[in-house]
């Protein structure tokens, strides 16, 4: 199987070094859409669905590979392999796939110039002195919330209720919509990314990292921005004034500005360009 | 017509509410807070959309419906919990859209109270879950079927079988696909009309093939019949019909069902098996011949070295050392005769050639005659013999030589089989309509997975000492035979090994009123009157030494050893009795007799075979040629004896 087929990939821009971007829980890569054809202008912007999730291709998911968010940092380290980029990459993954950049850059540092955390938060649940937002039995309503809604009817249930079993392109329609996933897998997954701690591995991380965090975030509030801040060895903190959990779509030029800023800051350039 | 100044927003079917893109609560309509339990006044303290959610609502909330809502311009359906005033969960559906009005960006909402919705969409879901599990169940039921069907025509196309159907109402036969590979027919063939499928059967196989449906149809009742069918290469197939008939509610027969079955190898083996068995029979015969002729040779060189042992027995009253070889000889001899005996018996047997000469017996005398032969086996195994007799004469119906035979080889067998100074016991008794003759050894006893074999062919233990005789394994398959041949039955019983072993021999009493013919007491000693006798035999051994043995008697003796000699002689020496062989080099025994008896010198010569077979069509073949009487080998001296002493002078 190819991994462009197996991911999705998609490159926009051009020229330029490489930036790769990583799209967060229950959604997939249209999310960077207000803010990938900009970057596009100077950088090569690769665009992937994380496994189960998009356009992905979900006959290669397996509920005990995809167990720890750790599959999916291997499976950025592919696509990093996959795009044959000459040079390191700057990574920009929002939420959970700012977990999985983590690990991967720990995993492979001379693959990474550097990452861009968007909204992160290595634990959702309060631990002693670490304030992640949430309790156990929260995360465990939200899991929930989630399940009921992916009700089984939304995708398979379709055609059946129309049915139109035989007509695989009218439920085909019918269950295609954006942000769609297996309503199985993305139980499984908002278990595995809401249920994540990687706390410890923050110390691990030796590339730069710029933190997105937004003013008001329910999901990630500002002091998990602070105590990355103060983990990561190299963090740089910057803070969006946004509501939300998502600023690259509601205040997505906030976000490119604060990108340009620490891609200069760090001279990110092709290594052409040198 | 629609009332005038209906507040459609604030009365809506629906919650209705409109807020910025912070969660700011802009607009909420009267039956979203209704439903959630405010009033007017206490609902204006809610101040963010946020507050409205149960915790983990608001998570997903935030999570995925924000994103999408931004992504897309619009969601639909998700369900999400809200909290009531008294803190209560209530599911609703909502529904949200983007709108932008100039610079502002509002979304608006739509909710709808889920419990009923939620408990239909369950309801579905559980509809869904079982008619998927129906479905999964009818397809392994499907593929079960399928696979029966698979395994089915696999076993009809390993058993060479298939299916045939004649549609009466119809006039069409069908073929499953099995049949049309055995008949090696395609499915669009034009046999399915029956005229066309009638014609495949041999002609000669036909009629029985209708008869057989007929009489189906006629009783209602299964069938069978065999028939040969024609299968699209030319060939004939064996085939094997197993039907029925099936009859409509009105009785009349509109199909017929059957199963055919390929038997073409079935009879091709068949024959070979017949085949086979031939050429068995046939080796079989061969080897009861070779039996014979190797008896009849051992036979042969026997009569001069027994003849000549009498003639050492008359002298060796002049030397005492003599008489110890002789005794020796003698028993050995008496052994290898009984060997050879019972080998030509046997194969007689076998081949149905052994006629009994049947006649009243006393059976206790039969016994005594039997242990005499026996006694010198059994002293030189140094053996003690008990014998018990009945109180009277008890007659048997039967062949005094055969009688003699079955209880010698008993007797001879227990000496063999019992280690050196054992016991024997032999007793006769009668018990109602039979007598029974039991010898019982001491001696080394027969395994029990033995005793079943014991009376076959070829069958033996081995021998109790090395001085026992191995013998070929015939004497109890020959025991057996006699005495079934006398209507009795012979058993063995052995507790096991070294616990000795008891045979009881059955045979029936002779109804009293049967005449009893005692035959004649002829003492060895009565005199005999002095004759002229011509022998004539190839073997020179055997004519030279009998000739001897009957100058003792104080007979004239002649030797011929070819059938034209002893015509020639009988010119010349004018014998009163010819004794001849059949088997002679130039012309056989048959023809000498005819010969003489064209001739007048023959007249009143007392002519007799000496042959190796004994059957009546031999006994009558000689008589035919012109022979008085027919001796069966091995010559029987006291009875050639007792014939001539009552040829008149």
């Amino acid at each position: 199987m190819n991994l462009v087929d197996r991911h999705n990939i998609k490159v926009i821009g051009e020229r330029g070094p490489v930036i790769v971007l990583g799209h967060g829980f229950g959604c997939d890569q249209t999310m960077w859409k207000h803010v990938a054809p900009i970057l596009a202008n100077n950088y090569r912007v690769v665009l992937y669905d994380l496994m189960g999730c998009g356009k992905s291709d979900i006959s290669m998911y397996s509920y005990s590979k995809y167990n720890s968010l750790n599959s999916y940092a291997m499976d950025l380290l592919e696509v990093i392999d996959e795009i044959n980029s000459n040079a390191p990459v700057v990574f920009v993954g929002h939420s959970v796939s700012a977990n999985i950049g983590l690990l991967a850059s720990i995993e492979s540092p001379n693959k990474f110039h550097s990452q861009v955390m968007v909204s992160p938060s290595p634990c959702f649940i309060n631990n002693g002195d670490y304030n992640g937002g949430f309790t156990r039995a929260d995360i465990e309503e939200l899991c929930e919330a989630v399940e009921s809604n992916f009700l089984k009817w939304s995708t398979s249930m379709a055609p059946i209720i129309m049915g139109a079993p035989e007509k695989p392109k009218l439920s085909a329609e019918l269950g295609e919509s954006f942000c769609r996933t297996e309503p199985e897998i993305a139980h499984h997954f908002a278990r595995v990314t809401f249920f994540a701690d990687h706390r410890a591995d923050l110390p691990k991380c030796k590339i730069p990292t710029l933190i997105l965090q937004c003013t008001d975030d329910f999901i990630a509030p500002t002091s998990v921005g602070d105590y990355l801040k103060q983990k990561l060895p190299k963090a740089t903190l910057v803070k969006i004034k946004n509501v939300g959990h998502c600023p690259h779509m509601s205040a997505p030029q906030a976000c490119l500005g604060a990108i340009d800023d620490f891609l200069k800051e760090y001279e990110f350039k092709h290594p052409a360009i040198l | 017509m629609i009332p005038e100044n209906i507040d459609f927003f604030e009365n809506a079917a629906c919650g209705l509410l409109i807020c910025g893109t912070d969660g700011a609560i802009v607009r909420v309509n009267k039956t979203f807070y209704k439903w959630l339990g405010y009033s007017e006044s206490e609902f204006t303290t809610k101040s963010n959309i946020d507050t409205l959610f149960t915790l983990g609502s608001r998570f997903y909330f935030h999570a995925q419906l924000t994103p999408l809502l931004q992504l897309e311009g619009a969601v639909s359906e998700f369900l999400l919990s809200l909290k009531g005033k008294n803190g209560e969960r209530v599911p609703m559906l909502v529904n949200a859209a983007q709108q932008i009005d100039g610079h502002i960006t509002y979304n608006s909402f739509a909710f709808f109270l889920a419990r009923e919705r939620h408990s239909y969409e369950q309801q579905l879901v559980t509809a869904r879950e079982s008619a998927e599990n129906s479905s999964r169940e009818l397809l392994e039921t499907q593929k079960t079927l399928k696979e029966n069907q698979y395994f089915l025509g696999l076993a009809m196309k390993s058993a060479k079988m298939g299916v045939w159907n004649y549609d009466l109402v119809s006039s069409r036969i069908h073929f499953s696909e099995e049949l049309l590979v055995l008949m090696g027919l395609s499915k669009d063939c034009s046999y399915h009309k029956p005229q066309n499928f009638y014609e495949l059967i041999h002609p000669d196989d036909l009629s029985q093939f209708d008869d057989a449906i007929n009489t189906a149809i006629e009783k209602n009742s299964d069938y069978e019949v065999e028939f040969r069918l024609k299968h699209s290469s030319g060939s004939w197939l064996s085939m094997e019909s197993r039907g029925n008939v099936i009859f409509n509610s009105e009785r009349i027969c509109t199909n017929i069902l059957s199963i055919f079955i390929d038997i073409s190898e079935h009879k091709n083996s068949q024959k070979e098996l017949a085949d086979a068995n031939k050429q068995l029979a046939e080796a079989d015969r061969k080897k009861d011949e070779f039996l014979a002729t190797l008896g009849h040779e051992l036979r042969n060189p026997l009569a001069p070295i027994r003849n000549v042992l009498k003639l050492i027995e008359h002298d060796s009253e002049c030397r005492q050392n003599l008489n110890d070889y002789y005794s020796m000889l003698n028993r050995h001899m008496t052994q290898i005769e009984h060997i050879v005996d019972d080998l030509l018996e046997v194969t007689r047997i076998s081949r149905g050639r052994l006629e009994l000469k049947r006649t009243m017996v006393d059976i206790c005398e039969v016994t005594r005659m039997a242990i005499e032969s026996s006694s010198a086996l059994i002293e030189a195994g140094n053996h003690t013999l008990d014998v018990t007799f009945p109180s009277s004469t008890v007659m048997i119906y039967g062949d005094p030589t055969r009688l003699n035979q079955i209880i010698v080889n008993l007797l001879s067998n227990a000496a063999k089989y019992t280690p050196k100074g054992g016991h024997i016991r032999l007793s006769v008794q009668s018990i109602g309509t039979s007598i029974e003759i039991r010898v019982k050894d001491s001696g080394i006893g027969i395994p029990p997975e033995k005793l079943r074999a014991i009376f076959n062919m070829f069958t033996q233990l081995e021998p109790a000492s090395e001085r026992g005789q191995g013998g070929l394994g015939i004497g109890l398959a020959l025991v057996k035979q006699l005495v079934e041949m006398h209507e009795g039955h012979v058993e063995v019983y052995s507790p096991g090994i070294n616990e000795g072993t008891e045979f009881t021999v059955t045979v029936p009493i002779a109804p009293s009123s049967e005449p009893i013919e005692q035959p004649a007491s002829e003492e060895e000693g009565q005199s005999i009157s002095p004759k002229r006798i011509l022998i004539v035999d190839d073997n020179e051994d055997a004519a030279d030494s009998l000739g001897l043995l009957l100058e003792f008697d104080g007979h004239i003796i002649k030797v011929a050893y070819s059938g034209k000699k002893a015509i020639e002689v009988t010119e010349t020496f004018r014998p009163s009795v010819i004794l001849s062989d059949i088997g002679l080099p130039d012309i056989s025994g048959y023809e000498v007799a005819k010969i003489l008896r064209r001739q007048e010198v023959s007249k009143g010569i007392y002519m007799a075979a000496i042959s190796g077979w004994g059957s009546q069509k031999d006994k009558q073949r000689a008589l035919e040629a012109g022979f008085d009487q027919h001796f069966t080998k091995p010559l029987n001296l006291p009875e050639l004896k007792s014939a001539l002493r009552k040829i008149p002078l």
